[in-house]
């Protein structure tokens, strides 16, 4: 708590130094129809986030190609996303910039943080091309960022906001924003979500369909957040978030045995300050974050002594990046970070503590024609408990082109090898951790073409990429000798050769009207090629779609605006063998949000799964029919 | 549909009692011709399943993958952790569904549910043994279930005071059960109940080592014990008890992964892993005074995973499951006595456990 509190007041002092520009609103209002952002990028606006009617920060993200949202139903749960076959926990997650992990389970939840101070969440494959990035987010195999607003403000706003729907969804938001001074501003932002979770499914069982409502899915989460942004001759953002979560965590639909009663509650709080400053040709970023994370899972039909699991993790993170302007089109960089994280938990051997040294050169080279950028990336993890060390160190050179042969056309490439540490859970969890894990490696190529016009009232922008992922030693739990004694190994190698389309047109015919029509297809074998003698060997892997299509159309006329989006997933599997028994149908999911939006009111009203589909995104988690929500924003200030 | 392959005028396999006190061997006829395996399947999964292989028409082996939602057109759970033949009906404990599922052996219909749940209780069944007019159920609520095998309702229950009972075999109208402590890992138990079937009271508990599992009679006064341990210092055991005087008349020293009784000796497996968790796996037999001896299976390559192990008593022949990669369709493999490779069948459930000899004519409901 000292820590915050010292925190806080360097934030204080250093507002004063800085300065401004226009309001948190008006650039959210700013009808963002293409943006331009790096080849290997998506970027999903607050509009886009808007327009689906977006519940949590991820459910934009299912739209996206070679995209997966890994979804239990439960409304209230995890939230992740896999890309390009490469699972969570290879991902470098990043809140305004600064890295944000969970050394636990290796994944961080993107439903914690508040959609409604979200301004944007870019996706990117192997690696942001940002100079100024901190080395920890080049030791991942893609990149998700989150970004609030970075506008200073020159009033003070007042936004409220209720969204209410099925299953007793609650969702009040009140964001309170003021000027500091010239230079600075700060905002305050709090949200309560409640939600019955209460939605009917249908259970099939040989030629019997049930129809039932999940039970134990309610939620109840608090979320808290108050935020700086100076700007100036150094640039300021600052965050203290905190999170309370109480929920119930709906189990898999076992057959004759359906009662639930599993419940988690979760704890957040973290604090967190990224400061840039500009010297002539240099420019230097710093960052600093804290974080105290708990967790408390309580199963009372556990036939255990012990029905309550606890874990308290903090991490500690401090890092700086230097840039410089060498020559004309060349830049190079430098970052170093160190983060030190620590586990306590009644379910996780000792008392896991890890240490990570990163640091990173980068260089670019940028002409009308060309773009070189390259990274290296040297770290250093020391990974311990009670009864164990393990060190883990290496160096990660990635590579990445881009080629503009014309104006509109761009062709990239990158290649990079990269691995995810084993996790807590996977080192040390009670007799199931194996401490002689060796990381899981991915290799990444990537090639892609992309197309960008901008003609009379047409924008059209569209790109083809195909890859090649090569995930070895992949972290897996097998049982050893019967159901209960289960070991994290090493076991499994993933080949995923794969090729995505996607495209959006957008028609301004007048300043009253826009129309935009986007759309993505991606087939990918994510095959496993383990072992030529086993049954599953050059099988899709488990939950791996080939065929994944989505498509989005938006109008907008005057204030109305009229949203449809489907998101469609082909056959899958719930093993990694290809049979029969283990399929799933493919499925799609139908959005419709209609809005009003006046001066000081904006009214959308949602359809969600229109065609009250019945399907699962992980097998025996049914995922909610048909639902109607409203939002109602109202504008006080 | 009837299903031609399967089409046996099945004489039924003559289990003459449930009494498992009778020490001759019980005729099934000519029951290579028909077993029926128990696959765990995947937890979660809702794909616990009952595989069956027969002889077509023509005489040649096939498998039937899951017999029991073939016949009657839904899913017998998860999980599934013991099954036993007793009498015309095979009853399988499904641990996750908490249900007997009791189920005619001749034609694998469902007799009878018999949910052991009330409410928002957990039970898990985990083993069962015949005695007399009852099958006795061992569940991880540390309540033995006596199910009445004429009216196939609980009789009785009685509550021991052991964790996560697992093993339960029957010796001259006492229980005993195995309280393995398996759910409060790492902090096993280590006993063994003794119940009067006649009164339903555990009598008497005796300390058998850390994480008692599987408990097999061997003969009348004599039963073995599958001891594991913890799987990081203490290595596991079996231990022979005679139940005359309670004490133990041999250890032996080994970490048996599984073993069965085979006419007052034993016969099973130990697996031993490095410490990355690389298995490796040998078989052994004893003699009538329970030394070890090493026992080689022709072809054992061909063997991944072992998961279970049963020998035929018609003619000897003993019975492998290999669960391959715990979550890939399951094979049966079948030696001779003398250890000779006879058959691999492959596209059984996921992790076949329970291997019983039936012989069933089949119809699609």
């Amino acid at each position: 708590m000292q820590r915050i509190a010292v925190i806080i007041g360097f934030i204080l002092l250093t507002i004063k130094v800085l300065a401004q520009t226009d309001s948190v609103r008006n650039v959210q209002e700013v009808k963002v129809v293409s943006q331009r952002v790096a080849v290997n990028s998506t970027l999903v606006t607050a509009e886009n986030l808007n327009q689906i009617g977006a519940q949590s920060v991820t459910d934009a993200l299912k739209l996206l190609p070679s995209v997966q949202v890994k979804d239990y139903g439960g409304l209230g749960g995890i939230k992740s996303i896999a890309v390009r076959g490469l699972g969570a926990q290879h991902a470098a997650v990043a809140v305004d910039g600064v890295p944000a992990g969970n050394m636990q389970t290796g994944t961080v939840n993107l439903g914690v943080l508040m959609p409604q101070t979200t301004s944007s969440i870019c996706v990117v494959n192997a690696q942001s091309c940002s100079m100024l990035q901190s080395a920890r987010m080049l030791s991942a195999g893609f990149v998700v960022q989150l970004n609030t607003t970075d506008s200073v403000l020159k009033k003070p706003e007042c936004d409220a906001e209720m969204r209410v729907g099925a299953f007793g969804t609650f969702m009040p938001a009140l964001l309170l924003s003021s000027p500091i001074n010239k230079h600075s501003s700060n905002s305050f932002a709090l949200s309560y979500y409640h939600s019955d979770g209460d939605y009917e499914y249908t259970l099939n069982n040989g030629d019997s369909t049930k129809r039932l409502r999940r039970q134990n899915g309610n939620v109840n989460q608090l979320r808290a957040e108050w935020s700086v942004v100076g700007q100036g001759k150094a640039h300021l953002k600052a965050k203290v978030f905190g999170y309370l979560s109480d929920c119930g965590l709906p189990k898999a639909t076992i057959f004759y045995n359906l009662n639930s009663q599993e419940k988690l509650r979760d704890a957040q709080l973290f604090g967190q300050i990224q400061s840039t400053l500009n010297f002539d040709e240099t420019t230097a970023c710093l960052r600093a974050k804290y974080t105290v994370a708990g967790q408390n899972y309580n199963n009372p039909q556990l036939l255990s002594n012990v029905k309550e699991f606890n874990y308290l993790q903090h991490e500690f993170f401090a890092g700086a990046t230097v840039m410089r302007n060498v020559n004309k089109g060349v830049i190079v960089s430098a970052s170093g970070d160190c983060t030190i994280g620590t586990l306590n938990s009644n379910r996780v051997d000792g008392k896991p503590l890890r240490v990570s040294l990163m640091g990173a050169l980068m260089a670019k080279y940028s002409s009308r024609y060309v773009v070189v950028f390259g990274t290296l990336l040297a770290q250093q993890n020391l990974s311990q408990n009670e009864s164990n060390v393990s060190n883990h160190s290496s160096v990660n050179p990635t590579l990445m082109l881009e080629f503009m042969p014309l104006k509109s056309v761009t062709i990239s490439a990158f290649a990079k090898k990269i691995f995810r540490l084993p996790t807590f859970n996977d080192l040390y969890y009670n007799g199931v951790g194996n401490r002689n894990l060796k990381p899981e490696t991915a290799e990444q190529y990537s090639i892609s073409v992309a197309f960008d016009k901008d003609w009379r009232k047409w924008l059209i922008d569209s790109k083809v990429e195909a890859y090649y992922n090569l995930v070895s030693n992949k972290i897996v739990a097998m049982p050893t000798g019967n159901v209960f004694q289960w070991a994290m190994m090493n076991v499994g190698k993933t080949d995923i050769k794969a090729v995505d389309f996607s495209a959006n047109l957008a028609w301004l015919p007048s300043s009253d009207l826009s129309i935009k029509i986007g759309g993505s297809y991606t087939y990918q074998l994510c095959v496993d090629v383990t072992s030529k003698k086993s049954a599953t060997y050059n099988h899709q892997i488990a939950y791996m779609p080939r065929k994944q299509v989505s498509a989005l159309v938006g109008v907008d006329y005057r204030s109305f605006m009229l949203t449809y989006a489907i998101n469609y997933q082909g056959v899958r599997y719930c093993m990694n063998q290809n049979i029969a028994t283990n399929r799933i149908e493919p499925y799609s999911d139908q959005t419709i949000t209609f809005g009003v939006k006046q001066k000081k009111m904006t009214v959308m009203a949602e359809v969600q799964n229109v065609a009250n589909v019945n399907y699962e995104i992980v097998k025996n988690y049914p995922m909610p029919g048909r639902a109607f929500y409203v939002k109602l924003k109202y504008i006080i200030l | 549909m009837k299903i031609k392959y399967l089409a046996l005028a099945a004489v039924l396999f003559s289990f003459a009692a449930c009494n498992e006190n009778e020490d001759k061997p019980v005729n099934t006829g000519d029951a290579d011709e028909g077993v029926l395996v128990m696959c765990e399947g995947v937890f979660g999964m809702n794909n616990g399943s009952l595989s069956y292989i027969g002889k077509d028409a023509a005489g040649a082996s096939a498998v039937v993958s899951d017999v029991f939602s073939l016949v009657n057109n839904r899913g017998l759970g998860d999980t599934p952790n013991d099954a036993i033949v007793c009498g015309e009906n095979v009853y399988v404990a499904v641990s996750s569904a908490n249900t007997i599922e009791v189920i005619d052996a001749k034609t694998g219909k469902s007799v009878k549910q018999i949910q052991l749940a009330e409410g928002d209780e957990q039970v898990q069944p985990r083993h069962l043994v015949a005695d007399g007019d009852y099958v006795y159920v061992s569940a991880y609520n540390s309540v033995i279930y006596a199910i009445d095998t004429k009216t196939l309702e609980v009789a009785k229950t009685c509550k021991v005071s052991g964790a996560s009972p697992e093993g339960i075999c029957a010796i001259n109208g006492k229980l005993y059960v195995a309280n393995s402590g398996g759910m409060n890992y790492p902090n096993y138990d280590s006993t063994l109940s003794i119940i009067n079937t006649k009164t339903m009271t555990e009598e008497k508990v005796l300390t058998v080592g850390l994480n008692p599992c599987k408990v097999e009679r061997i003969n009348n006064s004599l039963l073995c014990v599958q001891v594991i341990g913890n799987y990081v210092d203490i290595a596991g055991k079996l231990v022979i008890i005679n139940v005359d005087d309670m004490s133990v008349s041999k250890t032996i020293e080994i970490s048996a992964s599984n073993f069965i009784v085979n006419n007052g000796s034993l016969i099973g497996y130990a697996t031993t892993y490095d410490a990355n968790w690389t298995p490796c796996v040998e078989f052994f037999t004893t003699n009538e005074s329970f030394e070890i001896q090493p026992f080689v299976l022709q072809d054992s390559s061909k063997l991944v995973t072992p998961y279970s192990l049963s020998i035929n008593p018609a003619n000897g022949n003993i019975y492998v499951g290999d669960a391959v990669d715990y979550t890939t369709t399951g094979a049966l493999m079948s030696f001779k006595a003398d250890g000779s490779y006879v058959s691999r069948t492959e596209g059984l459930g996921i992790n076949p456990s329970k291997i019983l000899f039936a012989r069933m004519d089949i119809e699609k409901r």
